[in-house]
């Protein structure tokens, strides 16, 4: 027997979940490399990694906003 | 007590049942807490603006003042001027309940002219311009503070006493992981503040505890909104298409990335 037929949004909402997921993990990774670059005096590197950090984090928040939840 | 069988459908239990828990809330909103309760923290109340602004401006006194007027080789004139700042943040104290305006006016001109006094009259060595950084920024933030407290005054004690409001109960329940959520955003944010402890620049030291404040503090709003977004069962707002954000936000990351890239292969 069938179960209920499910949303779209409702379908993909643990794929979004996880995508946040992995890009908040991410982040971390970024910012774990900026502040690493910047004790060695890699400016450039630092603020490219600090850059990327902004990006995935804000990313992360929205995808999870938009997309996540029980649809 | 009513029980479900009460009602003719779900929705007049759930409007009864929420009628109920109105009404509790009312009563107990209605409760003023007991007088000897009260009388106790009358004092602490009724502490005014000026008195809350001489904590941060005693501390902004000694940080920046005192090193000036009381170390070795320092003149008299200077010590009696920072005597006289610290006695004007007491002065203002005592007269903020009888008169307010004249205790602000105290307080906040006595301190500055008096701190004035003190760095036109110190010597060259011991000028603010020849602080430590940890102790100048130390200072500009109790100056900070001062300013802030002096210009923007708590509220005043509320007319009628405390209301005790009772237990308010929640709107939705907490999804089981929420805590791991916010647990792992603050492991981050400490594992941030690891780094860079070996640095000899100051200031390059100090550059990298600020930016891995920003980034712990980020990552914990991140890892919050993450937890609240998973409960968005009801939202009315209108979605975007989220297949379609997520693949843009992934074009934008990975164009970043290959800009990275690219910088490695060349550099």
């Amino acid at each position: 027997m069938a179960g209920p037929l499910k949303r779209p949004t409702q379908t993909f909402s643990g794929l979004y979940d996880v995508a946040a997921l992995g890009l908040l993990a991410f982040a971390c990774v970024a910012f774990v490399l900026g502040a690493t670059a910047l004790a060695r005096t890699d400016d450039f590197m630092a603020v490219y990694w600090l850059v990327v950090g902004v990006v995935t984090l804000t990313g992360s928040t929205k995808i999870a906003k938009n997309g996540g939840g029980r649809g | 007590m009513t029980t479900g069988s009460d009602f003719d459908d779900a929705k007049t239990q759930v409007r009864a049942e929420i009628n109920s828990e109105m009404s509790e809330v009312l009563e107990l909103g209605s409760r003023v807490m007991p007088a000897p309760i009260l009388t106790r923290w009358t004092n602490a109340f009724q502490l005014g603006s000026t008195a809350q602004a001489a904590v941060p401006g005693l501390y902004a006194w000694f940080v920046t003042v005192v090193p000036c007027a009381w170390s070795r080789g320092s003149h008299l004139p200077g010590k009696m001027a920072s005597l006289l700042a610290l006695a004007s943040l007491a002065v203002a104290v005592y007269l903020e309940p009888q008169r307010p305006k004249i205790a602000r006016a105290v307080s906040v001109w006595g301190l500055t002219g008096g701190s004035i006094a003190v760095w036109v009259l110190s010597s060259t060595q011991l000028a603010p311009q020849h602080f430590a950084t940890a102790r100048a920024l130390s200072g500009m933030l109790g100056w900070g503070l001062f300013a802030y407290a002096s210009a923007a005054p708590a509220l005043g004690p509320r007319a009628g006493g405390v209301v005790e409001a009772g237990i308010l109960k929640p709107r939705s329940s907490v999804l089981r992981g929420d805590a791991y959520y916010l647990a792992g955003g603050v492991v981050v944010a400490l594992l941030l503040q690891t780094i860079g402890w070996r640095v000899l620049s100051p200031e390059r030291g100090l550059l990298i505890r600020i930016a891995t404040l920003a980034a712990g503090i980020s990552v914990i709003g991140a890892s919050v909104s993450l937890s609240l977004a998973r409960r968005l069962t009801a939202s009315k707002a209108p979605r975007k298409k989220p297949m379609k954000e997520l693949l843009s936000w992934g074009v934008a990351i990975a164009m970043l990335l290959l800009i990275g890239v690219v910088y490695a292969l060349v550099r």
